[in-house]
């Protein structure tokens, strides 16, 4: 396959299947030349340990700018996801399927709303 | 003083802003989605389970057509501790673009062209490049009766056989033009991701690859996002920090 120019950096999905099978056909999977996919479906059968490693290797690959996880997945490995303060790659929260998204669980989100205490404003 | 108070306060509706800015791209996002998902679960109900799934895809030679483009001045991973300048924090604020690369892949028909391929497909390789130019013709043929009109009206008699001789010129020239994109740009052909379905998939595969196309550059708009609030949200820790000194300086001033 001929790729044009200079590439971007890829955005990686940990999802439910739909969720997979929809950014695929979006167009943001990618088969590496070692035969690393930057997608991960998560089913009943996934152990919570399997889909924190694959998390940690999207983090640590250099080619993966977002990271774009479900959030009902996100919650199975919320300490890992808040653990994680570097800017890249970005890891987004988004809705499934089957649930959907709540700001008040989103990492980030979170932390903006701890920023104002009422120590602040006396 | 005033000035900390002042810079405090402008940060604090800039995070408002951002803030607001960001819940309505995570509603689009959830609303692209769903749309998304309730065509995926059509195509599913027409094609069947197996052929809209994730199995479609496991083998193939996937290449990306969309990805981002980060541009972080502090240069890479280790940014926490990096003062920025944009805004004033200790965290760096990266920008994230959609890119969209156009990818080519070689036609497997065409693989295994050779000189003994029967004239046949020769044939339906001119026609198709005949089809790709089928505007041009169109317009060509449009041109040439506008000049043959035109001709036609200078001079009657010998009009119409100026037009044929030109037709016949112009068929060979466009021939020869075809023939050569077609040995250029026949081995090659965009690749699109909703192929991976099937040759012929339902309109409600292509309607849920839009959506996910629009969700893929909303997720990209909605980093950038996080990333300016995390940023304004630094820089607001850091405003606080001096403001608390300068305050603690004020009432204890031998401290």
């Amino acid at each position: 396959m001929a790729i044009s120019a200079a590439r971007g950096k890829l955005i990686a999905v940990i999802g439910d299947e739909d969720t997979c099978v929809g950014f695929v056909l979006g167009g943001v999977g990618e088969l590496n030349k070692t035969k690393q996919s930057n997608y991960m479906v998560v089913d009943k059968n996934s152990s919570i340990g399997e889909i924190e490693e694959t998390f940690r290797s999207f983090l640590r690959r250099e080619d993966i700018g977002i990271v774009l996880i479900n959030q009902n997945v996100a919650e199975m490995i919320r300490h890992v996801i808040d653990a994680h303060d570097l800017p890249i790659p970005a890891v987004l929260e988004i809705p499934s399927k089957d649930a959907p998204y709540d700001p008040s669980k989103d990492s980030i989100l979170r932390r903006a709303k701890g920023m104002f205490s009422s120590e602040d404003f006396r | 003083m005033e000035e900390i108070c002042e810079q405090l306060d402008k940060t604090c509706l800039q995070i408002f802003d951002v803030l607001e800015s960001l819940y309505e791209a995570q509603g689009k996002l959830e609303q692209v989605m769903k749309d998304g998902f309730l065509g995926i679960s059509r195509a599913r109900y027409s094609l069947g389970m197996s052929r809209v799934s994730s199995d479609q895809f496991v083998d193939a030679d996937l290449v990306a057509t969309r990805t981002v483009i980060v541009k972080d001045e502090s240069g890479g991973r280790a940014t926490k501790s990096l003062a920025h300048s944009d805004c004033g924090g200790e965290i760096s604020k990266p920008t994230f673009k959609l890119q969209v690369n156009a990818v080519r892949i070689k036609s497997k028909s065409d693989d295994s062209d050779s000189e003994e391929i029967s004239s046949q497909p020769k044939e339906a390789d001119q026609s198709e490049g005949l089809l790709r130019q089928r505007k041009r013709e169109k317009s060509d043929q449009e041109n040439e009766s506008k000049n043959d009109s035109a001709q036609a009206k200078i001079n009657p008699h010998s009009g119409a056989s100026t037009s044929i001789a030109d037709k016949g010129t112009d068929s060979k020239k466009f021939d020869s033009e075809t023939q050569d994109n077609g040995s250029s740009k026949k081995n090659e052909k965009l690749f699109n991701p909703v192929n991976l379905f099937g040759v012929l998939v339902p309109q409600h595969l292509r309607m849920s690859q839009k959506n996910f196309e629009e969700a893929v550059s909303l997720t990209v708009t909605i980093a950038g996002l996080k990333s300016e609030l995390e940023c304004l949200r630094s820089s607001y820790d850091s405003f606080r920090e001096k403001k608390k000194s300068m305050v603690s300086e004020a009432v204890n001033p031998e401290a």
